[in-house]
């Protein structure tokens, strides 16, 4: 078998060499024995004949063969192609299948040549520009806080969660609502506004002006249950739902609800009041006394399953505290609501209940053993932080008050229109939190 | 040789034959079947394993309140007779869930009622327990002897709670299908219809689908009547006894006690309401003969309850109960 003649072409002479055991087909390509090494390459410029890459137009020499449908024509382009083509990739029957010169994991790319170069770059510059617009795409939808990331995270997850902030509370009936007032509001609002927008949450600002409906001996103080009724009708899809008191401000705003509690609130929540019970409630209920109840009645930590927790609330000094709290949409939820609130209760106790619905709920927590079933407690610096002034009593215990090392997630002035400065005390929060978060990437990132 | 077309024998193939050798495919097989093997059993032990509920777990829970004061023991003897056989004709549904209950002075051992499970055919003869109702009336401990019950079968579904003072006539009736399957107990609620009598402002609802009922209830005249209530276990009874045995309303000294104590609760919390199905009252409650009563028995009715045979003057539980006995049908 002689030599096969360039890939390209052949010379006529080499068309008689053309051995093997097939014959040509007309018109296909006809097998060769082995395809040609470089150095079998003639040496074209040389040659008169046509062993060259493109068929010549001038014409075949006489006897040679069609291959691939070339004649054998006058090389085109000179030697500079040649010197390409007998670079190009080439198959050697004796090697093994896959190790060809270029295209296995080793050598991925081909050696040397203008245009395999070209596309290396290529490819290269691609993956990089791919890079880029995704590592864009992940700081703009991400991490960086824009309308568009706060309505991403309103899609994946934020719309469940509604803040509820009570604003006008009294409404300026039992006492007059000068400017301070007016400016502990606007800070109040624009805060949570902030919050939400950042985190896609709902804000629902409701009115908590003194109305008819609750007047003394008529409900009093019992709006809170009627307004959270009230918003989980209005956010049939929500499933948690936040109440704020108005004396409240977010300090780290780039703290999310589900970072700070959902993420893991098995473990930031405690169901056995005894961890921090300042009623002294007597929990779990005594086994000789409610020997009827049944076993998750009777268990210091209900059921312990995180799916159980539909009521999420901070203690403070004196029992329990509802300036700031979680309440899930489930049943249960739904028979508190109901229950909450009875006629003969609130008669026989509405004088001894100071806190109303807030001391009700303690009741309720006392005597009906369902309760404490979905009742999960929180430590109070986790949603509730004090300033100084509340809890004046214990002054140095370290479960109640800011601490702005912590960098405690809110701070619930309560009872500052009690002898304090809601404004004063507002104002200062609000410039220690925009201290605290002053830098370029707390402000505009996660 | 190179040839440019694949060869017609096999051996030209471009895959050296030793690349991918045959036994690889007959290796792979052991492992296939052992992971199906691995599905089977995991969907097999995951269906059979449930809820844990035993075998012999009975579906209803009949729960008998005994009042030994002023009450001879062969009364109580004949009342718990009577349960029995109800609880025996209907076999494998039904269990008894006894307890004795005596003066409020005596401090009881109180162990948990031997449960005799045996195809859920058992009967319980209780030790004397004492329910703690404070102050209150007696009749409140109906709520904490439910709560108990339920405790002690957690697996039941429904409890049946009747009075003391009550003949079962009509044995061959089951629970099931005279009230409890949905198709029967939504044909015989009453929508609509005052929950109190006598007020005509909270209603029945009138759109509650009987599946989603779990408290069965009937009326007569004065308002609800719980000396014959049938509660579904859940949640939801949980709530509804615990706030019924709530502290306020055995304090609050009601004129009819716990009674008027469902009532004010049924009207007053929508959530209570709307679990609440009232039948009519011979379904379940049917009253004596007696001038002034209503709702008397008829044969064919389930049972008698001897109202007020106790407080009246003038009416002997005793000599009531034994009337009715002997005019029972006899069960088949």
């Amino acid at each position: 078998m002689g030599a096969g003649g360039s890939f390209w072409g052949s010379d006529s002479d080499n068309n008689n060499g053309y051995a093997g055991s097939r014959a040509s087909t007309p018109g296909l390509p006809v097998s060769r024995s082995h395809s040609p090494l470089p150095s079998e390459c003639p040496s074209l410029p040389d040659s008169t004949s046509n062993g060259g890459i493109w068929p010549g137009r001038k014409g075949t020499s006489n006897g040679s063969a069609n291959i691939g449908g070339y004649s054998p024509a006058r090389k085109f382009l000179g030697k500079h192609l040649r010197k390409l083509s007998t670079t190009l990739p080439t198959y050697s029957p004796f090697s093994p299948p896959y190790s060809t010169s270029y295209g296995t994991p080793s050598t991925p790319f081909p050696p040397g040549g203008l245009r395999s170069c070209f596309s290396l770059r290529r490819s290269k510059l691609n993956t990089f520009l791919l890079l880029i617009a995704a590592l864009m795409i992940f700081v703009f939808t991400y991490l960086h806080h824009n309308p568009v990331s706060s309505k991403i995270r309103y899609a994946s997850g934020g719309s469940k969660i509604v803040i509820i902030l009570a604003a006008n509370q009294g409404g300026g009936v039992m006492s007059w609502k000068g400017a301070k007032e007016w400016a502990v509001e606007r800070d109040s609002i624009a805060n949570k506004k902030a919050y939400a927008e950042r985190w896609g949450y709902h804000l629902e600002i409701k009115d908590m002006s003194t109305k008819r409906r609750y007047a003394h001996e008529w409900r009093e103080s019992w709006e809170k249950v009627d307004v959270i009724k009230q918003t989980m009708r209005q956010h049939p899809k929500a499933e948690w739902f936040w109440w704020l008191d108005l004396n409240t401000f977010i300090m780290e705003p780039s703290i999310s609800l589900h970072s700070h509690i959902f993420q893991h609130i098995q473990n930031v929540t405690y169901r056995d009041i005894n961890i921090y019970n300042p009623l002294n409630i007597t929990h779990p209920f005594s086994k000789t006394d409610f020997f009827y109840l049944d076993d998750v009645s009777l268990s210091p930590v209900g059921d312990d399953k995180a799916e159980s927790i539909n009521l999420v609330i901070p203690q403070d000094c004196g029992g329990f505290n509802l300036g700031s709290f979680l309440i899930r949409r489930s049943e249960w939820s739904e028979r508190l609501l109901d229950i909450w609130w009875d006629p003969v209760g609130y008669e026989q106790k509405h004088m001894e209940w100071e806190h109303k619905e807030q001391d009700a709920l303690e009741y309720l927590y006392t005597n009906q053993p369902w309760v404490r079933t979905g009742t999960a407690f929180i430590p109070q610096r986790m949603i509730n932080s004090f300033p100084p002034g509340a809890c004046a009593e214990t002054p140095d215990d370290r479960r109640i008050f800011y601490d702005e090392k912590d960098r405690d997630f809110v701070v619930n002035m309560a009872g500052c229109e009690w002898g304090r400065d809601c404004w004063g005390e507002m104002a200062y929060y609000r410039q220690l939190s925009e201290r605290l978060n002053s830098g370029w990437w707390k402000k505009s990132f996660r | 040789m190179h040839f440019a077309l694949p060869g017609r024998n096999h051996r030209s193939s471009p895959f050296p034959a030793g690349s991918v050798p045959r036994a690889y495919f007959g290796r792979k097989r052991p492992l296939c079947a052992v992971v199906f093997l691995a599905i089977l059993l995991l969907i097999a032990f995951s269906r059979n394993s449930g809820d844990r509920r035993p075998e012999g777990a009975p579906h209803t829970v009949m729960i008998l309140l005994t009042n030994k004061t002023g009450h001879s023991t062969s009364y109580i003897n004949k009342v718990v007779e009577n349960r029995k056989e109800y609880a025996e004709t209907h076999g494998n549904p039904l269990l008894l869930f006894l307890t004795v209950k005596e003066s409020n002075n005596v401090q009881s051992k109180r162990s948990p009622p031997p449960i005799n499970n045996v195809l859920g055919y058992g009967f319980f003869a209780g030790n004397v327990t004492d329910y703690p109702v404070g102050e209150a009336p007696n009749g409140w401990a109906c709520i904490p002897a439910i709560r108990h019950a339920m405790k002690e079968y957690k697996y039941s579904t429904y409890f049946w709670f009747l009075d003391q003072d009550a003949v079962i006539m009509n044995p061959s009736l089951s629970l099931e299908q005279h009230i409890l399957v949905p198709g029967r107990l939504g044909s015989i609620m009453r929508r609509g219809v005052p929950v109190v009598p006598s007020s005509t402002v909270i209603e029945t609802y009138k759109h509650v689908p009987p599946e989603r009922v779990q408290f069965i209830i009937t009326q007569d005249a004065g308002g609800l009547q719980p000396g014959s209530m049938i509660i579904k276990a859940g949640p939801w009874a949980h709530y509804l006894l615990d706030a019924w045995f709530d502290p306020i309303f055995r304090n609050y000294g009601f004129q009819k006690a716990e009674q008027h104590a469902l009532e004010h609760i049924v009207q007053w919390h929508p959530t209570v309401l709307t679990k609440l199905a009232v039948i009519p009252q011979k379904i379940m409650n049917s009253y004596p003969d007696v001038p002034g009563l209503g709702g008397t028995y008829e044969d064919g009715d389930l049972l008698v309850r001897l109202k007020g045979c106790a407080e009246v003057k003038g009416r002997s539980c005793e000599k009531e109960f034994q009337k009715y006995l002997e005019k029972r049908t006899p069960s088949e």
